[in-house]
């Protein structure tokens, strides 16, 4: 198996991320920087939250629920800190931009710069959580845990890693819609959708508990994404040209 | 708020979960990594060339094989790696050797012990050797001859019974699974394969530098010590014994009572002798002689005598050679009844002096010595038979503990360990052998009621500190005795005769870790034994002595050695006789003082 099952998991985890980063954000360098900017703040938060929680472990498994609530409202915190700094730089750049004479930004602009900063937020997801766990699949041998016989160790975490990247990314354009225009229940969707996913990844400590735990997360992704490509549909054609 | 408040109470159902989870976890990717992985430590059979073609175990190919691995008596139709009891090795062997879905054996103890049960040696081990005609006569009943077979797949031996445990585990878990997937998997990867393809033979691979020569360095010491810048010639009395074993696992070969336990008598002989004043005066002097290789095709002794005839030893007085007595397998005697085996062209008066000596000795040790059966062949399997080939005349004999074929069940089987061997019949050996040496010595002057006769006591905890140290696990080589003259390497001495990579020029002092523990040990215990006493105190040294006519006794990682005087050399005494190589080795020096 080896260097196959390898890149397998690794296209599995962050194939569609590829495929995102070539279509929509390679062509324009500043979203580039945004993704690489957003990774890094992301990360910032993980490791925050892992070095707080890493003198707690290992513990009893309730502390499961506390590491994951408390690591939950830490990055929805730092979502609202990242939406702050973002809309001064924005003021920035439309100052930048009318001295150069360019068109200012505008809604269409903010989506991408949404959709890039997700992709960030989803990359250092993926990074922090699958990559280190699929590096042994590199090798001859394969990892099944006892709770779950169906799919190796490595299957499960590359699947988590999809769908958190793609939840991660539409969250941030369902977040940036939502602090644009003010709307309670929008804003609300992120977290507790973020939080849900997360407390659903522990049905996969239950005996055959992978088999409903990778399918559930699905589900919050598959959610998201509906409500975020929903939110753009309806936003599109009217707000396209209003400025920012 | 509707989807919110649904949303609260998967919540609430989540919290539960963290209990309801069960197994162990996982702290951390090296934790995962050591889960996904074992190792299993165990002996291997490795791939042997000679003249003819190849002998032994080795991967098919270049790379590392895999295989799941199943029991024997599971169906055998995929590939797979087989979990044999080592008393079912040789008809797994006879039935599928040659099967192409065997990947590679694990051999363990099995349920009874001890293991093998069986010699892996020819029921008449290396027979090609021999000085008559008759190579068919069985000295080895007990043999099954699998270390001469040829096999296309690695073998390896599991001893210990944690490794035997995973193993039988992984083994039922493929069983109960059926062909399903995951499957426990054995990799093997010690490729044991000449480096280059097409080199099947000891010349090709040799001549292509792609395999090892076996080698080794034998002991030779003169007792008295000879005076290196004008030696006397005094006609030579040759005491040997080989040092060597080999079995089908090339790391487990104790080799206890063959041939070990003649190492062990005749150090313990030399310990007696060494107390046996005058021993200048005597008209014959007494050459101990220690080979290794002697299991690989009598390596150490062939050399030897070649070596002898070039003239190589002519600074220790030894040009010619009167008479040899080698003590052969005598750690299991019974009712203390020693055989003497002589060829039948020997020269008569002499030899008859040999057998004499060996009676009067028995006689007065309360032990039987008897001659072996007229219709035995000749000689049984030994280094002797390479000085009868050189020399059909030659007066020399040999002491085993068995008549008319071999009784040690366990010749060159991994099962040759110390319980093999008892200590009565080592003690009775060794004065056996230490007072025909002293009546052979002088030359029939000596009368056996004499003081000095009477005085030759062995020392019977010696003989017991031998047995543990060579065979023992621990402290093994790091006992006591050895301790006092030489620092071990190992813990447990394998008695294999190893490959030569040293440059033969080179002093085997220097680098201890060419020469192996036993051979040390043996080089240090006859110099000391073997030196002169002397009065003023003795210099010390790490290595080297000024003086030509001495050695460094007993130098080791903590204490410094003494310079003695004696005449106690490691010859580079092996190597495959490759002609080839052969004039590479001989052209230089063949024996280090130290």
């Amino acid at each position: 198996m080896g260097l196959v099952a390898g890149f397998g998991y690794f296209l599995i985890a962050l194939g569609p991320a590829l495929t995102i980063f070539g279509s929509s954000v390679a062509p324009k360098p500043f979203l580039i920087l945004t993704v690489l900017a957003s990774a890094l703040v992301w990360l910032a938060s993980l490791n925050i939250a892992a070095i707080v929680w890493r003198a707690f472990l290992p513990g009893p498994s309730w502390v499961f629920l506390l590491i994951l609530t408390t690591s939950v409202a830490l990055q929805e915190a730092f979502r609202l800190l990242y939406w702050h700094l973002y809309l001064k730089i924005e003021k920035y750049l439309n100052v930048l931009a009318t001295k150069l004479s360019k068109p200012q930004c505008n809604y269409l602009d903010r989506l991408e710069i949404a959709l890039a900063s997700g992709v960030g937020h989803g990359l250092a997801h993926a990074v922090f959580f699958g990559l280190s766990i699929i590096a042994p699949a590199f090798g001859p041998a394969t990892y099944y845990t006892s709770s779950c016989k169906q799919m190796p160790l490595f299957l499960v975490s590359a699947l988590s890693s999809l769908a958190f990247f793609l939840l991660h990314t539409f969250s941030m354009v369902i977040a940036f819609n939502a602090y644009t225009y003010d709307n309670i229940s929008q804003k609300l969707f992120v977290p507790i959708m973020h939080l849900g996913a997360a407390l659903l990844t522990l049905v996969n400590l239950l005996p055959n508990g992978c088999t409903a735990g990778v399918p559930l997360v699905f589900l919050c992704t598959a959610l998201t994404m509906a409500y975020g490509g929903k939110i753009v549909w309806h936003n599109l054609v009217p707000v396209l040209n209003t400025p920012c | 708020m509707a989807a919110i408040a649904r949303a609260w109470g998967l919540l609430l159902l989540l919290l539960l979960l963290p209990w309801l989870a069960h197994g162990s976890s996982i702290k951390s990717v090296p934790e995962l990594e050591s889960r996904m992985y074992a190792s299993l430590a165990g002996f291997p059979c490795v791939r042997w060339l000679n003249l003819t073609g190849e002998l032994g175990c080795a991967n098919p190919g270049h790379g590392a094989v895999s295989a799941p691995i199943l029991r024997m008596g599971d169906a055998l139709d995929s590939p797979a790696t087989v979990l044999v009891p080592a008393e079912s090795f040789e008809e797994f062997v006879d039935r599928f050797g040659d099967d192409k879905n065997v990947v590679g054996v694990l051999v363990e103890n099995g349920s009874q012990a001890p293991g093998f049960g069986a010699s892996d040696d020819a029921r008449f081990p290396q027979a090609e050797f021999a000085p008559y005609e008759n190579q068919s006569w069985v000295w080895n009943p007990f043999g099954s001859g699998m270390m001469h077979r040829r096999l296309n797949f690695p073998v390896f031996f599991l001893s210990s019974p944690e490794n035997i445990e995973l193993a039988r585990r992984l083994a039922s878990q493929n069983v109960e699974k059926g062909s399903k997937r995951p499957a426990n998997v054995v990799e093997f990867n010690d490729v044991m394969q000449t480096t280059k393809t097409g080199t099947p033979t000891t010349e090709s691979c040799l001549g292509e530098l792609s395999c090892l020569p076996l080698g080794g360095y034998s002991v030779m010491s003169t007792f008295p010590p000879v005076n290196v810048s004008h030696p006397t010639v005094k006609p030579v009395v040759l005491a040997m014994a080989s040092v060597d074993s080999a079995t089908f696992f090339r790391d487990v070969a104790p080799g206890a009572d063959s041939p070990m336990s003649g190492v062990i008598a005749l150090l313990a002989a030399v310990d007696a002798l060494s107390h046996v004043p005058d021993f200048d005066s005597f008209l014959k002097r007494l050459v101990f002689l220690v080979f290794t290789g002697e299991a690989r095709g009598y390596l150490g002794s062939r050399q030897f005598l070649a070596q002898l005839k070039k003239g190589a030893f002519a600074d220790y007085g030894l040009t010619s050679i009167h008479q040899i007595l080698e003590v052969g397998s005598v750690g299991q005697a019974s009712e203390a009844t020693f055989f003497v085996h002589k060829q039948a062209t020997a020269a008569a008066v002499d030899t008859q002096q040999i057998i004499d000596a060996l009676y009067l000795s028995a006689s007065s040790t309360d032990s039987t010595v008897k001659l072996a059966n007229e219709d035995n062949p000749g000689i049984p399997p030994s280094s002797l038979m390479t000085f009868v080939h050189n020399d059909p005349t030659v007066a020399g004999v040999v002491i085993e503990e068995f008549d008319t074929a071999f009784t040690n069940k366990y010749y060159n089987s991994v099962d040759d360990n110390s319980s093999n061997v008892n200590l009565p019949s080592l003690v009775v050996a060794a004065s056996l052998v230490a007072r025909s040496l002293v009546l052979l010595a002088s030359d029939n002057n000596l009368r056996f009621d004499s003081p000095i006769f009477e005085s030759i006591q062995v020392n019977m905890s010696l003989v017991e500190e031998m047995v543990n140290c060579f065979f023992g696990t621990s402290p093994g080589m790091r006992c006591s005795l050895v301790e006092s003259l030489m620092t071990a390497s190992h813990d447990v001495a394998n008695h294999y005769v190893g490959v030569f990579q040293a440059d033969p020029s080179v002093s085997p002092n220097s680098m201890p870790e060419v020469i192996d523990d036993t051979t040390r040990f043996v080089w240090n215990f006859l110099a000391d034994r073997t030196a002169l006493p002397r009065e003023d105190l003795h210099e010390k040294c790490t290595l080297v002595c000024k003086n030509p006519d001495e050695v460094c006794v007993g130098a080791t990682q903590s204490q410094l050695g003494q310079c003695r005087v004696s005449s106690t050399s490691s010859c580079i005494l092996a190597g495959k006789m490759i002609s080839f190589h052969f004039s590479q080795l001989s052209n230089r020096s063949g024996c280090h003082t130290g």
